[in-house]
């Protein structure tokens, strides 16, 4: 090869490398351009429901109606279409393929309605008012209230997470639970902050801590971001998975519990005000 | 004499039956009612009733959470002491600031 077509070779080398590079910029910059931002898209009015608790069923929405001792099915203009009465105190709801999990605060059991028949899941530790459940797979979360824990099972064993306190990896009064991507998160209400484990109970981080939240009664985690409804604050507010603080929703809350996020489409649940807030990206 | 007689017997029954009114009326029941400061989130709120559903025999409750107070009966003759009912309120969280204690309901809803 003569010294001129080596010269040309390294030549284009480079200005392929570079070619290369300034692709993979281009990808990150959409994908960082990608709209991260929930504004504010209507409100569905709530009659004579109190509502703690929220899952997505295809175009439908369960919550759970707690003053009322029930859970309700409504429509996307908040007409009840079906209803489940005769629980005691159901709060926060989880939903895996056709199956809804009940947690009932004051009968210390988690209910499965499928189909129109209610089953009872069979609990292996003792809480003392469920707050929230959640259910990946084979595993089940509880939010154990006044026991200031989460009970994780997975068929027979069973592991606790967290202990009574406000250090890193101590709970007080817990309220809800999610499982995502092999973590446990923990809306740990009165230390008004989530808190973050793995299946083992080892704690992983917080998130929270400097938005000074005042009662982080509900969560919803999604692939990107990590969504809490501040009770007393007013206000929802969205972190990326890691904590980063992203976004603070206010103005349309009266006492929030619960979120759902289908797609681009948040519900927020307003206990208080007796709406569902829909927020789009 | 008998006029007299007849008129004690009447006189006599009637307080009887005044008496077995008032005590069907009372169904032996004890009506308390319990101030609750801070008592704001449903899982608070619902946590101290789940707690005073454990005293023996209450029934009737009723929860307040904009205003802030529980109400229940029990019967008469099984009717907390003040201090247990502090001790269960502080056990759901809570502080107790007044405790009212009646023979005649409070309200009549139930939200139960």
């Amino acid at each position: 090869m003569s010294r001129r077509n080596y010269f040309l070779l390294v030549l284009f080398t480079l200005i392929l490398i570079n070619s290369s590079c300034t692709e993979d910029k281009k990808n990150t910059a959409q994908k960082s351009e990608q709209p991260t931002e929930w504004t504010f898209s209507k409100e569905i009015k709530l009659d004579n429901i109190s509502p703690i608790g929220i899952v997505a069923q295809r175009e439908f929405l369960w919550l759970s109606d707690v003053d009322n001792n029930r859970i309700v099915k409504i429509n996307k203009e908040g007409k009840i279409v079906e209803e489940h009465g005769g629980l005691q105190r159901p709060m926060h709801l989880a939903m895996q393929g056709s199956k809804i999990y009940i947690p009932e605060y004051t009968s210390d059991t988690v209910k499965i309605l499928e189909g129109g028949n209610v089953s009872a899941y069979l609990l292996k530790e003792e809480p003392d008012g469920i707050g929230g459940v959640a259910v990946d797979g084979n595993t089940v979360a509880i939010a154990d209230f006044y026991n200031h824990r989460t009970i994780l099972q997975q068929d027979d064993n069973v592991t606790i997470i967290g202990k009574e306190g406000h250090n890193d990896g101590e709970l007080y009064y817990p309220t809800d639970v999610e499982i995502k991507n092999d973590l446990i998160y923990v809306g740990d209400a009165y230390n008004n902050r989530v808190q973050v484990f793995d299946f083992k109970g080892n704690y992983v981080r917080m998130i929270g801590w400097n938005e000074s939240i005042k009662v982080a009664t509900g969560l919803k985690v999604t692939d990107i971001q990590v969504i809490v409804a501040d009770f007393d604050g007013n206000r929802v507010l969205v972190y990326d998975i890691y904590g980063k603080l992203l976004q603070i929703l206010a103005d349309k809350f009266n006492n929030p519990t619960d979120i759902e996020v289908v797609g681009d489409i948040m519900y927020v649940v307003n206990y208080k005000g007796n709406t569902i807030e829909i927020y789009k990206k | 004499m008998k006029a007299i007689v007849l008129l004690l017997f009447m006189v006599s029954s009637f307080n009887i039956k005044a008496n077995n009114i008032e005590t069907v009326n009372n169904d032996n029941k004890t009506y308390i009612k319990v101030w609750i400061d801070g008592m704001a989130c449903p899982f608070c709120a619902y946590g101290l009733e789940k707690k005073i559903k454990k005293i023996d025999g209450a029934s009737d409750l009723f929860i307040e959470i904009n205003e802030g107070y529980i109400s229940f009966s029990v019967k008469s003759n099984k009717v907390p002491s003040e201090d247990d009912l502090k001790t269960i309120v502080k056990e759901a969280g809570f502080f107790a600031r007044k405790i009212e204690i009646s023979q005649t309901p409070f309200k009549q809803d139930t939200n139960e």
